[in-house]
C-alpha cells in the first residue's frame, strides 16, 4: 500500500520535478551567441575583432586589396580571405568571459603599400551589416542615396574607369572616403548597461568620448562632442570636425584615430584599430542580453 | 609642393589599383545569376492537387528532403515550411549551383561544410543559390 502510494506520488510529482528543470532551463537559458551577416557589395573589408581586457585578436578578416592574404595586427599575423567586392558572410559568434566584439568595415589598399599617416580620400561602399536580424551597420551605397549630397568617386563630368552600372542604371559609384581607414565600427556586448568609449588620435590625444547605454536594439552612439554641438551631425564628419564637400577642393586631414578604450562593467578594453578611423559618428553598439 | 606631388602620385596609384583590381569578370558573372523565386512562394492551388504524389516521392529520399527543408526554412525564416513544398520549387532548387554543393557536403558527411553553405542561404542574400567563394 505504502509502495503504491509512493509510486502514485512520484508519478504525480514527476512533471514538476522534471518539468521544473525544463521550465527553468528554458526561462534562464543562457544566451551567449549572436550572428553577424552581410550579403552584398563591400569595397573593401570586413574585420571582426574579439577583445578582453588583456588582448585583442582578429577572428575573421576579409579583404579586397591585399593579395598577400596575410594581415599583421597587434603582434600577430592572420590569414586574410579575399573579398572580390561582394561578400556573402554569415557567422555565429559566442561570448566567453570578459569578451566584447568589434565589427569593423574598412577601406584599404594594402597592395599599394601606402603609409598610414598619408591620408587620401578615394572610393568606398558597403551594403548593410546585420546583427541577428537587425541592421547593425547601415548601408553606405550611392545607389541607395545612403548619404545624400556627399562627394562620390565618379562625379558628373568624370569618365568612369570601368563600364559598370548600378541597380538604377547609373554609373556604378562609391563614396569619396579615406583609404586605409576603418569606416564603421559595430561594438557587441554580452549585456545591457552603460559604456564609455574613448577615441585616441595618432597624437595620443583623447579626441572623442561617448557616454552611452547599450541595449538589445542596435544604435549609433553620439559623442559628448556631438551632443554639445562641437561636431557636425553628418555620418561622414571627420575627426577634427572636417566635412569634405567636393572632390575639386579636397580638405587635407592627416589626423586619425588609432585606438579606442572601452569602459564596461568595471573593466577597460584598449583596442587598437586594424586601420585608423576617421568618422566618429559611425560607431554602433548592441548587446545580446 | 611635396605634399601635392605625393597626393597626385597616390591618387594615380589608386586609380591604377582600382582599375586593375576591380574584378569586372566577377561582377559580370554576378549579374547573370538569377535565383529562383519559387522557393519563397506558397504552393498554388493548382500545385496542391499534385502534392500528395510529390510528397510520397520526396519521402523516398530523405537526404534531398532534409536539404530542401533546411533551405526553405532559411529562405522563409520559418520552421514549418509545408506550404512552400511543391514539385516546381524543388525542381528549381535542384537546378541551382548551391544544391549540388549541399548534396555533396551531406553525402560526404561534412557537417561543418554543410552548415557554412546553409548559413549563407538567407532572404537578404540576393545570390543565395550560388556559393560565390572559390574556397567553399
Amino acid at each position: 500500500m505504502i509502495k503504491r502510494r509512493n509510486l502514485i506520488k512520484t508519478i504525480m510529482l514527476s512533471p514538476f520535478l522534471y518539468g521544473t528543470s525544463l521550465f527553468s532551463e528554458s526561462k534562464t537559458e543562457k544566451k551567449d551567441t549572436f550572428r553577424i551577416s552581410m550579403f552584398g557589395d563591400l569595397d573593401d573589408d570586413l574585420i571582426v575583432l574579439k577583445s578582453t581586457p588583456e588582448s585583442n585578436k582578429i577572428v575573421d578578416i576579409h579583404q579586397m586589396h591585399n593579395s598577400k592574404s596575410t594581415f599583421f595586427y597587434d603582434g600577430n599575423i592572420y590569414s586574410s580571405e579575399q573579398n572580390p567586392g561582394y561578400i556573402q558572410f554569415s557567422k555565429k559568434y559566442k561570448f566567453l568571459e570578459n569578451e566584447i566584439y568589434s565589427i569593423c568595415l574598412a577601406n584599404e589598399m594594402d597592395d599599394a603599400e601606402m603609409e598610414l599617416n598619408k591620408r587620401i580620400r578615394t572610393h568606398y561602399k558597403n551594403e548593410k551589416l546585420f546583427f541577428n536580424k537587425e541592421v547593425f551597420l547601415r548601408d553606405l551605397m550611392p545607389e541607395y542615396n545612403s548619404v545624400p549630397d556627399y562627394p562620390l568617386w565618379f562625379n558628373k563630368e568624370d569618365i568612369p574607369y570601368i563600364d559598370r552600372q548600378d541597380i538604377n542604371g547609373n554609373t556604378y559609384n562609391y563614396y569619396n572616403l579615406f583609404e586605409n581607414t576603418v569606416v564603421q565600427i559595430g561594438l557587441v556586448f554580452p549585456r545591457k548597461g552603460n559604456v564609455t568609449v574613448k577615441l585616441f588620435s595618432n597624437n595620443n590625444e583623447l579626441v572623442y568620448i561617448y557616454h552611452e547605454t547599450i541595449d538589445l536594439k542596435p544604435k549609433y552612439i553620439k559623442s559628448d562632442e556631438l551632443k554639445s554641438g562641437k561636431l557636425i551631425e553628418n555620418p561622414f564628419i571627420e575627426i577634427g570636425n572636417i566635412l569634405h564637400k567636393d572632390t575639386e577642393n579636397q580638405i587635407e586631414n592627416n589626423s586619425y584615430i588609432t585606438n579606442m578604450i572601452i569602459e564596461y562593467e568595471n573593466k577597460s578594453y584598449n583596442i587598437k584599430l586594424p586601420y585608423p578611423a576617421m568618422y566618429p559618428n559611425l560607431i554602433s553598439v548592441v548587446s545580446i542580453l | 609642393m611635396k605634399t601635392v606631388v605625393f597626393t597626385l602620385a597616390m591618387l594615380l596609384a589608386n586609380i591604377n589599383s582600382f582599375a586593375s583590381n576591380c574584378p569586372l569578370d566577377f561582377f559580370n558573372k554576378l549579374s547573370t545569376i538569377k535565383c529562383p523565386n519559387s522557393l519563397t512562394e506558397k504552393t498554388s492551388s493548382v500545385e496542391k492537387t499534385k502534392n500528395e504524389e510529390f510528397v510520397k516521392e520526396l519521402n523516398k529520399n530523405q537526404t534531398i528532403k532534409k536539404i530542401y527543408i533546411d533551405v526553405l526554412q532559411n529562405l522563409n525564416d520559418i520552421e514549418n515550411v509545408e506550404e512552400y513544398m511543391n514539385f516546381n520549387s524543388l525542381k528549381d532548387f535542384g537546378e541551382t549551383e548551391i544544391f549540388g554543393r549541399l548534396l555533396a557536403a551531406k553525402a560526404l558527411n561534412d557537417k561543418d561544410k554543410y552548415l557554412i553553405l546553409l548559413e549563407k542561404i538567407s532572404p537578404y542574400n540576393k545570390y543565395w543559390c550560388n556559393s560565390l567563394m572559390d574556397s567553399e
